[in-house]
């Protein structure tokens, strides 16, 4: 038999917790973050695939991606990579004579690929990015220039 | 035609499409980073084999027209370089390479300073070789004149003008190291400066120079002994000026001379100047015994200006105390020949250079001054109007004693 007391301490109770949860669940967000990295880095590729970005605290494995661009992920077949994080936190990697540039945003210690952007069915023999304000620009060391978001090629 | 140029080159580059752009050749900004690193580490690198102050002018116009090179991607190299910027990296290359161009043209400076010197010696060397070469034939001119007893008095008188030039010659000679030497400022300098400022140093003819100085005059003092003592006393004062200047030199040098063998000859020119004095000095004290002797004055031996002025003091008491026993004609001509050589001599030709060489003060010279005026007074002799007086008085006397006696002798009778 649940007397009116009773019924006043549970629903007190229950209130209580509600609160309580509503307010851990509850996240901070901070908008209008630039990522964006003055200059790109140029890695040089271990013999295990790792790449480290002392400065910049920066350390994976490039394997998985030179699979995605050249099928071969159990030796490596790259000197160096360049990468460089975009205004939006995205990270945008290209080694010599790939033909795509790989999208990346990092989670919870991953790279997670956002997007792969064709550049040239011939590979890009001497890539370099440059952060421009709102988009990053590859160029190929010749007279062309691309110019990028994490959505693809900026039109 | 141009335009037409123009719009083709427009419709090209509108070919490629909106995002691919085919203005000049793009360049990359990491490209651009590491260029202006390599430049800025080819301008510190050059900085520190600057070795003119011409090269560091020309390495200061590379390094100002760096802004300029840079003026396109100023902003992106100061956002990489934070805190550092462009203007902030190369203001501090500007810096280093005006601080080392102002050390380099300090060490050039005291260079140049050392090659004047070095001239000025050299010139000066020659100048007294000259005049010692004709001291040499005009001294032999003489000793020929004086054997053949037909002393000629205007080669004396040459001889005594050259010795007189050449001594000019050699004050002006240390009067040049002195001032030249001086310039060198060593204590704004370091230990490395110091060491490329004494490499700058031709040794030979600094110490050369310096060392042929002092043999010249050794060897001067030996082969002419017959000098008289105001020459001597001359060089004396020319070795005391020297020795005055070397006192300050060589320790300035010895600064300069880290170098181990130039400091032991640093030490042994030292050596040599006392050698010079000591033969300067048995040269001078022999010669003025001799100019007392030879006037049959005799005093007490002497070879040091101590025992000169003790020697001067010892003979003036002497005559002082033996004059008070009374004045005589013997006693005023032994004064009379004593003062003719300190008055004449001494005072007249000596006294100059006797304190110039610091031997003998001014007050050495008032002291004995006023013993000479006190032995005159006391050596005159008495005057024969005052024995002559005496005597008609003792006459005058006697004949009244007599005058007296007689008319008292009359009285009694």
């Amino acid at each position: 038999m649940i007397t009116k007391s009773k019924f006043r301490i549970f629903g007190n109770l229950f209130v209580g917790l509600a609160l309580l949860f509503t307010g851990a669940c509850a996240t901070l967000t901070i908008t209008d973050v630039d990522f964006s990295e003055p200059m790109e880095s140029v890695l040089e590729v271990s013999s295990n695939g790792m790449v480290q970005d002392v400065e910049k605290g920066l350390k994976f494995n490039i394997l998985p991606i030179q699979q995605e661009e050249t099928g071969e992920g159990n030796r490596v077949t790259i000197e160096e990579i360049r990468i460089i994080r975009g205004q939006k936190g995205h990270y945008f990697i290209i080694a010599p004579g790939f033909k795509n540039v790989y999208v990346f945003s990092a989670n919870n210690g991953e790279l997670v690929l956002d997007n792969t952007i064709k550049i040239d069915e011939n590979g890009v023999a001497n890539p370099a990015f440059n952060q421009r304000d709102t988009y990053i620009q590859l160029i190929d060391g010749t007279s062309r220039a691309f110019n990028l978001t994490h959505e693809g090629l900026r039109n | 035609m141009s335009a037409i140029k123009k719009f083709f080159t427009v419709l090209i580059a509108l070919s490629f499409g909106l995002s691919v752009q085919s203005f000049a050749q793009f360049q990359s900004d990491s490209e651009v980073k590491r260029n202006f690193d390599r430049d800025i580490a080819d301008a510190n690198q050059a900085v520190r084999t600057i070795q003119s102050v011409a090269q560091a002018d020309s390495l200061l116009d590379v390094i100002n027209n760096i802004p300029a090179k840079y003026s396109d991607n100023t902003s992106f190299l100061d956002r990489v370089m934070h805190p550092n910027t462009v203007r902030s990296t190369v203001q501090n290359l500007r810096d280093l390479a005006q601080v080392t161009r102002e050390r380099i043209r300090r060490i050039e400076q005291q260079g140049e300073n050392v090659t004047v010197l070095e001239q000025r010696i050299s010139e000066l060397s020659d100048s007294v070789s000259d005049s010692n070469e004709e001291l040499q034939r005009l001294r032999e001119q003489l000793n020929q004149a004086t054997r053949a007893r037909n002393v000629n008095a205007a080669r004396a008188r040459d001889f005594s003008d050259a010795l007189r030039e050449r001594d000019e010659f050699i004050l002006q000679l240390i009067d040049s190291v002195f001032v030249a030497y001086s310039r060198v400022d060593l204590a704004s300098l370091s230990a490395a400066e110091r060491r490329q400022v004494a490499l700058e140093l031709d040794p030979e003819n600094v110490f050369g120079h310096i060392e042929s100085v002092i043999a010249n005059n050794v060897d001067f003092l030996n082969t002419h002994t017959q000098l008289s003592s105001e020459d001597f006393l001359r060089l004396y004062s020319v070795q005391a000026e020297f020795k005055r200047m070397w006192d300050n030199l060589g320790s300035r040098l010895s600064e300069l001379y880290v170098d181990t063998d130039r400091s032991a000859r640093v030490r042994a020119i030292s050596r040599e100047i006392d050698g010079w004095g000591s033969t300067i000095d048995n040269a001078v004290w022999q010669s003025v015994a001799a100019s007392f002797s030879q006037r049959e004055i005799e005093m007490q031996s002497f070879s040091s200006a101590a025992s000169f002025n003790a020697a001067l003091n010892s003979f003036l008491n002497t005559a002082i105390e033996r004059a008070r026993e009374g004045g005589s004609e013997e006693e005023y001509a032994r004064y009379q020949q004593f003062a003719n050589v300190w008055n004449n001599d001494v005072k007249s030709s000596w006294q100059e250079y006797l304190i110039d060489a610091g031997l003998m003060s001014y007050r050495d010279f008032v002291a004995i001054d006023q013993q000479v005026s006190e032995w005159k007074v006391l050596a005159q002799p008495q005057s024969y109007a005052f024995m002559i007086y005496l005597g008609l008085a003792l006459v005058i006397i006697i004949v009244l004693t007599i005058l007296y006696l007689k008319e008292k002798g009359r009285a009694k009778a």
